[in-house]
């Protein structure tokens, strides 16, 4: 099987060898039913020092059999623009047909659906009464109490019939017309985490109930999947194809796959095919490894990457994006590959789904991925905003945060999700510049704006780290698990350096692949590897929901006050006046010079405590810079110079992304020279006569009515 | 009456030169009712674009702190914005009225030989708002009524037949082009007999609002392929006059006062562009009403000289 798959030895961290879990499946795809027939081989090795005595399953698709499901409740039968269930054939599920020991033990009679984080639902009449094994709310999750355990370190081999019947494209599976995207479709053995493991007292499972803002987690295995399809059909898979064999009107495929957690595959006839190979040598955008190299204190040797055979699986309707999915491919497999470690696998599948299945887009499994780009997408003015180049760096990166370094979804989504985020946004901007989307004019957006304004658009009621479905809304678990982890760590590379930064991600992932990390070993890694002390970012930004939010409280600039009264001087007594001695006239002094005095305050008006810049530009350009310490509450700032202050701002240059509000970050007085040089007034006509003219032209088109 | 004679399409041009100080009115309704409503954006735009450095960034157009200034402008200003929003709403109304209203001095006065006064202008608004209401209030039944059941009905059928379609076919999209050109061409028909109804009171002032959309299908009857030849004319030559002008705003950068200066004037001669047209439209339309409506009316006879019996006064003798 090894000797198949010719992958290189991977180098990062080294899996589990023997895997956990080894699965052999043979399935059957009816294409007009859009159901699968499957026959499942698992053998599970027991991690843990302990006696194992029941086996859990995730049955995902059950999530899409009724609207009672705790996905279903959750979700509200909508997500990502789908709706479920709106014809008889939409809906979804598994069926567990047998379950039995290699012996031949029959375990089925003892299985039990378990609901482990409750049901927080009203309870109503349960569908299905005289369902096989018993009946609950929500049937995602199967617990098998095993004859003997399994012994500490021992294995079991179970033989698994199921039938699988595809929900209408719904969240990460399904099928719409004779498109398939065959995920979560099989019965799949969740986590058993022995003592220690990620914080745990005791060994246990770790195998929640499919939630409407959740993904997967699962342990990493070998997989041999043989399925056949209509002869017609082209397909793609997880892993690598080694046969295909036609019969009559059907092909069957046999894939195999090492080191991953999960196989998908997809099928559909009209699917256009283009392959093409990721040639390291040609395809790393320049500029990339020296930089690469120079963050991470490595020479370009040591970073380099290796082939890897792509299969492009496009929907006809988007032919037109074939080279933007092939572009943006390769800028992701160089960036991944450069700056964390090479890509391990051998091959890498992408599947852009149609128009009508949007559900089944921006999707992950390990090397076999879905992108997005809607039709609407591919042409003017959208063309530019590049949501193919986005989506398909974003799921790729997914091959590593969460693919190789295998952090629970469920319960730390920030750990795959949010780094991704960082490191997506670090390829755009690379990739595409500073504004990588655009609108025609010029108008668009940098991915830090999309960090904040996801982070600022709703009440900060939760913390980054929390369970998958104890956020108090869907958007709120989706913007603690993206932007603001996106923003966070852009706080973060900003104070600890791009170099030290990038060094620390890296070792992170090397030290973390094809195993479980947590919250608390990501910052120990980072701690470790820039000397820092990084407990103020774990307990305000990840595990609490502190701000910061410095601001320019007040600012003026008045004339110095002039000398007036009576002044011991070297030449005796003197009297001034208005800034000037008073003489007899044919003695007149020159003027004191005239100066101004400008008074600054700063104040922070968030709950975390992190120092900022503050500058200060007078009228005649010049600039002064002072720190504001992390501990001040306020600041204020008095000095006296011969011209009047412009303008003060704190944080100008934008190193504090966690900043809350950006509008209270300056205060201009007035214009000068130099960087006093602003535009700032005439932006109010500007806009206002904007804001104007499209109200003109919006009330002319009303015009069509009368 | 008196008219000028011309060709419909003709008339729409001159329309324009004699129809100045209408399009200049209208022209200045949409720019103070848009100042209205933009107003409550005034201190909010002052606050926040004015007195920091968000407006610099953003008229500078700086590539990274510009969209995020702009971002919390709408998110922390959000209530001003609400408030623009709610005023374009009662400006919305108010220039709907308005355009129903000055229907009534344009039928009376646009193409008239001679010019106009503004007092005739005001006299066709003032005896005409009655009727173009009602012919406001029937446009808006048969019009909304007849292209909201032909949208409504093809998109439910489509649903039906096009459900298992694949995206991108030919068929779906064909479908899908047919139904708002249909959609379009029932506008035109409708907005012309509107048109024509609101004309119908250029010769008849005591004529009732049902009777002159009778007469207006009359009128049109035998002419729909001008009618409609002049209104796609109009249309398609706003359309790309509009948009020339719409790109041409929308890609100037206009960062120093000067650029802002001339930028808010080009606004306003964008926003002059829909009036101009809508005046040369009306001009096309009246002339088309003048022809119809002179064939309707014979011309009176001229009156002839009654036969005198000659006097030795016209013959004085020699």
């Amino acid at each position: 099987m090894a000797a198949a798959l010719d992958s290189a030895p991977l180098s990062a961290a080294t899996p589990v060898s023997p895997p956990v879990a080894e699965y052999t499946i043979e399935a059957s795809l009816d294409g007009k039913t859009h159901t699968v027939d499957g026959q499942e081989r698992l053998v599970w090795r027991n991690p843990s020092g302990n006696p194992v005595s029941e086996l859990r399953f995730h049955l995902y698709l059950n999530a899409f059999k009724n609207n009672h499901s705790i996905f279903a409740r959750e979700s509200g039968g909508q997500l990502r623009g789908d709706k479920a269930g709106t014809r008889p054939d939409d809906w979804g599920w598994i069926d567990v047909l047998s379950i039995k020991t290699a012996s031949g033990e029959d375990l089925k009679p003892g299985a039990r659906l378990i609901v482990p984080d409750g049901y927080p639902f009203p309870r109503s009449e349960t569908r299905n009464p005289k369902s096989e094994i018993n009946p609950v709310e929500d049937e995602t999750v199967l617990s098998v109490p095993l004859p003997s355990p399994v012994p500490p370190h021992g294995e079991i081999e179970l033989s698994i019939a199921f039938r699988s019947k595809l929900p209408k494209v719904f969240a990460r599976t399904g099928y719409v017309r004779d498109f398939h995207l065959v995920g979560q479709w099989f019965p799949k053995i969740g986590v058993y985490e022995p003592a220690g493991m990620r914080g745990r007292a005791q060994g246990g499972w770790n195998c929640h109930s499919f939630h409407a803002n959740s993904e997967f987690y699962a342990d990493y295995g070998r997989y041999d999947v043989t399925f056949t399809v209509p002869a017609n059909y082209v397909v793609g898979a997880t892993g690598k194809r080694v046969s295909e064999t036609k019969k009559g009107d059907r092909t069957t495929y046999r894939y195999l796959a090492h080191d991953v957690h999960d196989f998908a595959w997809t099928a559909d006839p009209t699917f256009l095919v283009h392959e093409f190979r990721f040639n390291p040598s040609a395809d790393i955008p320049r500029g990339w490894a020296a930089l690469a190299a120079s963050e991470l204190s490595m020479s370009e040797g040591e970073l380099a990457l290796k082939p890897v055979e792509v299969r492009l699986l496009l929907s006809p309707e988007h032919a037109s994006a074939r080279d933007r999915y092939v572009q943006s491919t390769k800028e992701a497999i160089s960036f991944y590959g450069l700056w964390f470690g090479a890509y391990p696998y051998p091959t890498l599948t992408v599947v852009d789904p149609p128009d009508d299945g949007p559900g089944a887009g921006g999707m992950e499994y390990p090397t076999f991925i879905t992108g997005f780009s809607g039709s609407e997408f591919l042409r003017w003015p959208f063309r530019r905003f590049r949501v193919v180049e986005d989506v398909l760096i974003h799921e790729f990166g997914h091959q590593y945060w969460y693919g190789m370094v295998g952090s629970n979804e469920f319960e730390e989504s920030w750990l795959d999700e949010g780094i991704n985020t960082d490191s997506e946004f670090r390829v755009m901007q690379l990739a595409y510049g500073p504004r990588p989307a655009l609108f025609p004019g010029g108008i668009g957006f940098d991915m830090e704006t999309y960090g904040h304004a996801g982070y600022v658009s709703l009440p900060n009621l939760d913390p980054i780290r929390k369970r998958a479905w104890e956020y108090f809304s869907g958007n709120s678990y989706g913007s603690n698990s993206y932007p603001k982890v996106g923003l966070f760590l852009a706080q973060l590379r900003n104070d600890l350096g791009a170099g030290v930064y990038a060094q620390a991600q890296r070792a992170y992932f090397q030290e973390w692949s094809f195993r479980h990390p947590t919250t608390s070993d990501f910052f120990d890694v980072f701690q470790r590897v820039s000397g820092r002390d990084l407990s103020t970012y774990r307990w305000n930004i990840v595990e609490g929901t502190s701000r910061l939010d410095w601001s320019v409280v007040s600012a003026k600039t008045d004339k110095a006050e002039r000398n007036a009264g009576v002044f011991e001087g070297p030449g005796g007594r003197e009297t001034w006046q208005k800034g000037r001695v008073v003489r007899p006239k044919e003695e007149k002094e020159p003027d004191e010079k005239q100066a101004y005095d400008s008074v600054v305050v700063f104040g922070n008006r968030g709950e975390w405590a992190h120092s900022a810049k503050a500058r200060l530009v007078f009228t005649d350009g010049t600039v002064v810079d002072r720190v504001l310490p992390a501990e001040a509450r306020w600041v204020r700032l008095r000095i006296r110079y011969k011209s009047k202050l412009a303008w003060a701002a704190v944080d100008p240059d934008r190193e504090n992304p966690w900043e809350w509000s950006r509008l209270n970050d300056s205060h201009v007085l007035k214009s000068g020279d130099g960087a006093a040089d602003t535009a700032s007034r005439r932006a109010v006509a500007k806009y206002f006569s904007k804001a104007a003219y499209w109200i003109g032209l919006f009330l002319q088109s009303v015009w069509a009515l009368a | 009456m008196t008219v000028e004679r011309r060709g419909s399409l003709s008339s729409g041009f001159a329309a324009i030169g004699g129809g100045l100080g209408i399009v200049l009115l209208l022209t200045a309704t949409t720019v103070v009712l848009s100042i209205l409503a933009a107003a409550p954006l005034g201190p909010a735009l002052g606050d926040a674009f004015g007195r920091t450095l968000a407006g610099d960034h953003v008229i500078r157009n700086h590539p990274l702190f510009a969209p995020t200034d702009v971002y919390d402008f709408l998110h922390e200003k959000s209530d001003a914005v609400g408030g623009a929003a709610a005023a374009t709403r009662w400006a919305a109304l108010l220039i709907l009225l308005q355009q129903i209203l000055f229907a009534g001095g344009i039928v009376a006065v646009l193409g008239k030989a001679g010019g106009f006064t503004a007092g005739e202008f005001a006299w066709g608004v003032r005896r005409n708002a009655w009727h173009n209401l009602k012919c406001f209030a029937i446009f808006l039944l048969l019009g909304g009524g007849v292209i909201g059941t032909w949208v409504w009905g093809t998109h439910a059928f489509a649903k039906r037949v096009f459900e298992s379609s694949p995206p991108g076919s030919r068929g779906p999209l064909a479908f899908r082009i047919t139904v708002i050109l249909v959609a379009l061409l029932l506008y035109a028909i409708f907005s012309l007999l509107h048109d024509f109804a609101r004309a119908a009171r250029r010769f008849d002032n005591s004529v009732g609002a049902l009777r002159s959309w009778g007469r207006a299908r009359r009128a049109l009857s035998g002419r729909w392929t001008r009618a409609l030849g002049l209104f796609f004319f109009w249309l398609v030559l706003g359309g790309v006059v509009l948009a020339a002008g719409f790109s041409l705003e929308w890609m100037s950068p206009a960062v120093s006062a000067v650029a802002v200066f001339l930028q808010i004037l080009l606004q306003i001669a964008i926003l002059a562009i829909r009036p101009v047209i809508r005046v040369a439209a009306w001009g096309s339309y009246l002339a088309l009403y003048d022809l119809t409506e002179a064939e309707r009316i014979p011309p009176p006879v001229e009156p002839t000289e009654p036969l005198r019996a000659e006097t030795l006064e016209d013959h004085p003798l020699l």
